[in-house]
């Protein structure tokens, strides 16, 4: 049940945007979230809409994967829709009882949720389709201007990768560990809620110290093979942009120009 | 007692990008007071196999019974169960928390529903049966020694007096003599008690000198089931998976190959000696 979450949300497939250079991919990210922000009309959520189900049949991805983000949203999508349906003055249009829904409010509405929708679908798309250390290293490439301001970009990442990877460590090691005190009779299900707080102690305690053993092997493995921090630093897989990642950035800038455009027109 | 597995098939994560198959169509019988040793390289559904058996995994399709009892009906009591089918995780001392030894040990009797003081004497009893020193009964567990460690940890499963006890890989990470230890400790207690005893372990030497049942597992199924001798009577199904014999058994082959008459099929350096003397009396050397 838990390598799921473990992995991220990473899909392993061979396509096109797989093999995007990962900083290409958060800047793309960046503009479809400002273009969903600057959208208002039909024509330009066309345009979205069918770039979206352009890079949705791209990314070899199974859909239900993106629709999945969806599920942990969908009380929030039905709340916000149904304050800014009834809620917002304006030409009423419809009655339902002593609710009445405004032209506005019918707009209001139907933008807020294609918004989020689109929101969700589209960055699950890049967590789909990007390894988590794919992402850190392109977002230490993209934040690198940065280090010269004195910003520790090299540490965040690094701390960012660790993090990372010991995530599915961990959570195999709870996992672990807590079939390990099942089998000696505990019980985290039954109780009030001090009961079950104290049940969490078996499992704790051991992967604490779990934790703190694996960081202090991860360090003194560092330290062996001289890791010093970022300066002078070179990466075994170094980014470099392909043809392929320079014609994305045509695009997406070109799909930038187009939304804006049509928005204004 | 007895556990059946009826078709027992699992996946780990199942219908995701990650789906893995870890049982495939497994069924075994296993009698009371029988002592398996189950065998197979890494990733074989070792130890997915057995934390069926303990209600641990949920079988993807197929059923277990327990004394004749489905143990995925409503009304079977699973916690119960798995304090009757004693379970020793690979490295268990990963799961020690309390701040004494003794105190750690308890655990399980307690979640047992046992009264402090019998609780006491279960512990008492399971430290001694590990023959672990007293002098260390309230020290933490974490200042011991590893494998004083692995003994704390395996008391703490035997204090519950498992009818069935399953030991994943017990020797793993311990020195020779450590792992003499251990093995000798599993087979006290297979002896005294006639609890049914478990033991995954991927030393063929050690299944071939202690158990008298072996299951091959590979892929996710059982690939031989059977005595120690008729297991390793063949040693070119298991080098066909990467797995091997005794070594004492290598050696017996390549005497019948020279035309000495051995009979049977050694596995254990002491059959293998009683087989050469027995030979040698005959005049054959
Ligand atoms: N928690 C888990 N999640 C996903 N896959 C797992 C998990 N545990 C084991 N597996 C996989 O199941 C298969 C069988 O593993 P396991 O039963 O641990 O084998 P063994 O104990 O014989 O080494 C392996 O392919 C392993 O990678
Ligand atoms: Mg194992």
């Amino acid at each position: 049940m838990f390598r799921e979450i473990t992995l991220g949300q990473y899909y392993p497939a061979d396509s096109v945007l797989h093999r995007l250079d990962p900083r290409v991919k958060l800047f793309a990210t960046l503009i479809y979230i400002i273009v969903l922000f600057i959208a208002e009309k039909p024509i330009p959520f066309l345009v979205i809409t069918a770039a979206l189900i352009a890079v949705i049949v791209m990314s070899k991805v199974p859909f239900s994967y993106m629709v999945r983000g969806l599920r942990g949203i969908v009380m929030l999508l039905v709340i916000a829709g149904v304050f800014n349906l009834f809620m917002t003055p304006g030409i009423v249009v419809y009655k339902i009882g002593p609710f009445e829904i405004s032209d506005i409010g019918l707009k209001n509405a139907i933008i807020m949720v294609v918004r989020m929708v689109y929101l969700i679908i589209g960055t699950s798309l890049m967590t789909l389709t990007t390894t988590p250390n794919q992402l850190t290293d392109g977002l230490e490439r993209s934040l690198r201007p940065l280090s010269r301001l004195g910003a520790p970009v090299h540490e965040i990442s690094m701390m960012m990768s660790i993090a990372l990877r010991f995530i599915p460590i961990l959570v195999e090691e709870t996992d672990k560990i807590m079939k390990a005190q099942m089998a000696r009779g505990a019980d985290f299900e039954s109780g009030g809620l001090i009961t079950r707080a104290k049940a969490m102690v078996p499992i704790l305690v051991p992967l604490f110290v779990s934790a703190f053993r694996r960081a202090s092997d991860l360090a003194m493995a560092m330290e062996a093979r001289c890791y010093h921090g970022g300066e002078g630093r070179t990466k075994m897989k170094p980014l470099t942009y392909k043809a392929s990642d320079r014609v994305a950035y045509v695009l997406i800038m070109a799909f930038l120009v187009a939304v804006a455009v049509l928005s204004l027109i | 007692m007895s556990i059946i597995l009826d078709h027992v098939t699992y996946t780990y994560s199942e219908k995701t990008a990650y789906e893995i198959k870890a049982l495939d169509d497994v069924s075994l019988s296993i009698k009371d007071g029988e002592f398996i040793g189950i065998i197979g390289h890494t990733g074989s559904g070792k130890s997915t196999l057995v934390q069926h058996l303990n209600g641990l995994l949920r079988a993807t399709s197929g059923t277990i019974y327990y004394n004749g009892q489905d143990i995925y009906d409503k009304d079977f009591n699973l916690k119960n169960m798995r304090t009757k089918v004693g379970m020793v995780f690979q490295y268990p001392e990963h799961q020690l928390f309390e701040t004494t030894v003794f105190e750690d040990v308890k655990y399980g009797p307690k979640n047992q529903g046992l009264s402090d003081k019998e609780a006491t004497n279960r512990a008492y009893d399971a430290l001694a049966d590990v023959n672990f020193p007293d002098e260390y009964f309230d020290q933490s567990p974490f200042e011991l020694s590893g494998g004083q460690k692995r003994r704390a940890a395996i008391a703490g499963v035997l204090a519950m007096e498992p009818e069935v006890l399953i030991l994943d890989e017990p020797t793993a990470g311990l020195d020779p003599k450590g792992q003499r230890d251990i093995l000798n400790l599993i087979r006290r207690m297979h002896e005294s008690s006639g609890r049914t005893i478990i033991l995954v372990s991927h030393s063929m030497e050690d299944v071939a000198e202690y158990v008298d049942r072996i299951i091959v597992m590979d892929e996710g199924r059982v690939f031989l089931d059977g005595a120690p001798d008729y297991v390793f009577s063949h040693t070119d199904l298991l080098e066909e998976k990467g797995l091997a014999v005794p070594q004492v058994t290598y050696l017996m082959e390549e005497l019948r190959a020279k035309g000495i008459p051995i009979e049977g099929q050694p596995t254990t350096l002491e059959m293998a000696e009683k087989e050469i003397l027995r030979l040698h009396k005959a005049g054959v050397f």
